[in-house]
């Protein structure tokens, strides 16, 4: 049985598809952590079962979302590690507790590791596209005005779930200079900017990034016109399964988010079709912004390899 | 004074009672064409004056549509072509009759014969892109399902207005598959496609398409992905001013049409661009269907020169110049 509290944060997030990865870690490593504190069960089996449950039932929510996955897999990870050791119910919930705070405490350490050093990346006077919403692009863009830098930001509505419209919330509530645009437009405004900020669902091996549907197209046309594209991503997004030859799953998400006319629905020759997201690839990218540096996106692989051998066991479940 | 007909259909394009490109430009011709046939002149120099004059009237009527001073130009390029050999008024009114009623002619027939045209281009099996509702690149597709050729669609929803919507109810009850993607999702099916096709509101000198805003950035990713881009577009759409400098004026359209005002007081103060037109570069459009045949677009200027003449600069102080802005 997946407990309400996890159904609970899956339709919340389904709701407001629109928020970024890092919100819907957060929220989804808070449902697993309300159910666990709420279980029935008393043996240490049905502990585990029923949080491999919970677990898969919220990472669904996302399927292409990477720190989703890797968190949630860290939390799983601890828990069974510590009932290897003989660890009772009790324990384990407050392991399953520790190791879900830990983790979002350093996913949100890691933003604030990200504003610090992307604001160093913007010069007065600049004027950033942005589109969809990304915690981190927000630190940084809020991080760079504090400090006195004076930018200019277009932002995407993002169709077709507007989030758009909340990053120039947040834009305009920090007494950002903002101005909001339909996707479409992107082209035509591109030669007034200096430089295109987006986060990712998830970066793979070789530097390409998972993101927003539309993200692929942006990147393409700020390249065309020497416009700089700058990812925003915790390592958390990176994805190690993708060192592996695995495919990130692209979800295409309800119709109704496109086209919700009864009329036209009765048109048997009228599909609609709607992907979450595309994929970006390397060369349209100028550099990824960790919480550990910058680096070009040629050099994903080398923090993918380093999270591969240190934590996960993505390598042993591809052997 | 201009006879009481041309009079009539001058008040009817400025008062917008008579709308669209193809029949605001359809109509100033018919008007120029009374103005000839009923001309009083005396010699060939009074008839041109008087032709001239009723022409520049007319172009005060709309400063936005490219297809009306395009209307004017044909027929006055004709004109003035022929007034140094002309012997006679009769002649050079036989003249200016003919050319305002072949453009009248072809660009009545002008969509029909972009379909027939732009047809041959489809293929069994095509899977093709459309981006808003161009009635040209719709001749095409529904000539070439007339002719039995079976291929599907993919019609981007076109924001702000939806025109997409438009076109996929068109082709879907012509019996048509059709696929409404977001605009943002071009580039994620582009491996699918195999042909773009839009329509154009303007085409410059240099082979630039002015057309719905998004269009470049379709037009980019067909690039990319060796996707062939088809513009299909009457001569009429064909910019003359562009051959001497003139730019194109993109309009803004009303912010209302990207979101409401409730919405827009919930996010606060921020600003809203809504431009109606972008443009793609000739590099990334394989050819323009014309109802005189196919052209590359860097031959646009062949075709500019051939239909409208050359235009002087001190000419394009006499034509008004317009901001492009989208049929309502």
């Amino acid at each position: 049985m997946v407990h309400r509290d996890v159904k609970k944060v899956v339709e919340g997030v389904r709701i407001r598809q629109m928020r970024g990865g890092t919100i819907v870690t957060h929220e989804a490593l808070a449902g697993l952590r309300a159910a666990a504190q709420e279980t029935k069960v008393t043996s240490v089996d049905a502990f585990l079962e029923e949080l491999e449950e919970n677990s898969r039932y919220l990472r669904n929510i996302r399927a292409a979302s990477v720190p989703l996955s890797n968190g949630l897999h860290y939390v799983v990870q601890e828990v069974k590690r510590a009932a290897e050791r003989g660890s009772q119910v009790a324990e384990l919930k407050k392991v399953l507790s520790e190791s879900a705070v830990a983790y979002d405490r350093k996913l949100e350490e890691s933003i604030q590791q990200i504003a610090e050093i992307g604001a160093r990346r913007l010069r007065d006077g600049d004027v950033v596209m942005a589109h969809s919403y990304s915690s981190s692009v927000l630190a940084i863009l809020k991080r760079a005005h504090e400090q006195g830098t004076n930018l200019k930001v277009f932002v995407t509505e993002a169709r077709p779930e507007l989030e758009g419209r909340d990053v120039a919330r947040a834009l305009a509530e920090s007494g950002i200079d903002t101005t909001l645009i339909i996707d479409s437009a992107v082209s035509h405004f591109i030669e007034q900017v200096d430089k295109v900020m987006v986060g990712a669902e998830a970066v793979a091996a070789n530097g390409a990034i998972v993101n927003k549907i539309g993200t692929a197209t942006i990147a393409a046309v700020a390249q065309r016109a020497r416009v700089k594209v700058f990812v925003a991503a915790s390592t958390y997004k990176f994805s190690p399964e993708t060192m592996f030859g695995e495919l990130i799953t692209i979800e295409e998400r309800d119709n109704s988010y496109v086209l919700d006319d009864p009329e036209m629905k009765k048109l048997s020759n009228l599909h609609v079709r709607n992907p979450a997201f595309d994929v970006t690839s390397p060369q349209d990218i100028d550099l990824i912004v960790t919480e550990r540096g910058v680096i070009p996106p040629q050099a994903a692989i080398m923090i993918v390899r380093g999270q591969s051998s240190s934590s996960t066991d993505a390598e042993q479940s591809m052997r | 004074m201009l006879p009481a007909e041309t009079r009539r259909i001058v008040e009817d394009i400025r008062s917008m009672r008579i709308r669209g490109a193809g029949l605001i430009a359809r109509s100033a011709a018919q008007a120029l064409e009374i103005t000839i046939q009923e001309s009083k002149a005396k010699s060939v120099d009074e008839f041109v004056n008087e032709t001239t004059y009723a022409a520049h009237t007319l172009l005060q009527t709309r400063p936005t549509a490219v297809a009306l001073p395009n209307a004017m130009r044909y027929i006055i390029h004709r004109i003035d072509t022929a007034k140094k050999s002309a012997t006679s008024v009769e002649e050079i009114r036989t003249i200016g009759s003919n050319a305002a009623r072949e453009f009248i002619e072809n660009t009545k027939t002008a969509i029909q014969r972009i379909g027939e045209i732009g047809a041959r281009r489809i293929r069994d099996g095509d899977v093709l892109l459309t981006h808003c509702n161009s009635s040209a690149a719709l001749s095409v597709m529904q000539t070439a399902w007339g002719q039995g050729k079976r291929f599907e669609v993919f019609a981007t929803e076109t924001r702000p207005r939806f025109q997409g919507h438009l076109t996929a109810q068109v082709l879907a009850s012509a019996g048509i598959p059709v696929t409404i993607v977001l605009d943002d999702a071009v580039r994620y099916f582009m491996q699918d496609v195999d042909k773009v096709i839009v329509g154009a509101d303007a085409i410059t000198a240099n082979g630039a398409l002015v057309n719905k805003i998004g269009t470049s950035m379709i037009a980019l990713a067909a690039y990319e992905a060796r996707v062939k881009v088809f513009v299909a577009a009457e001569s009429y759409k064909f910019s003359p001013e562009t051959m001497i400098g003139e730019l194109v004026t993109i309009e803004e359209r009303d912010i209302s049409e990207v979101i409401t005002d409730t919405e827009l007081k919930k996010i606060g103060p921020i600003k809203v661009r809504n431009p109606s037109f972008d443009v793609t570069p000739p590099a990334y459009i394989d050819l323009i269907i014309t109802e005189r045949g196919i052209i590359p677009p860097v031959a646009a200027i062949i075709l500019i020169e051939e239909v409208f003449g050359v235009i002087t600069p001190e000419e394009l102080r006499e034509y008004q110049t317009y901001t492009l802005q989208e049929e309502t």
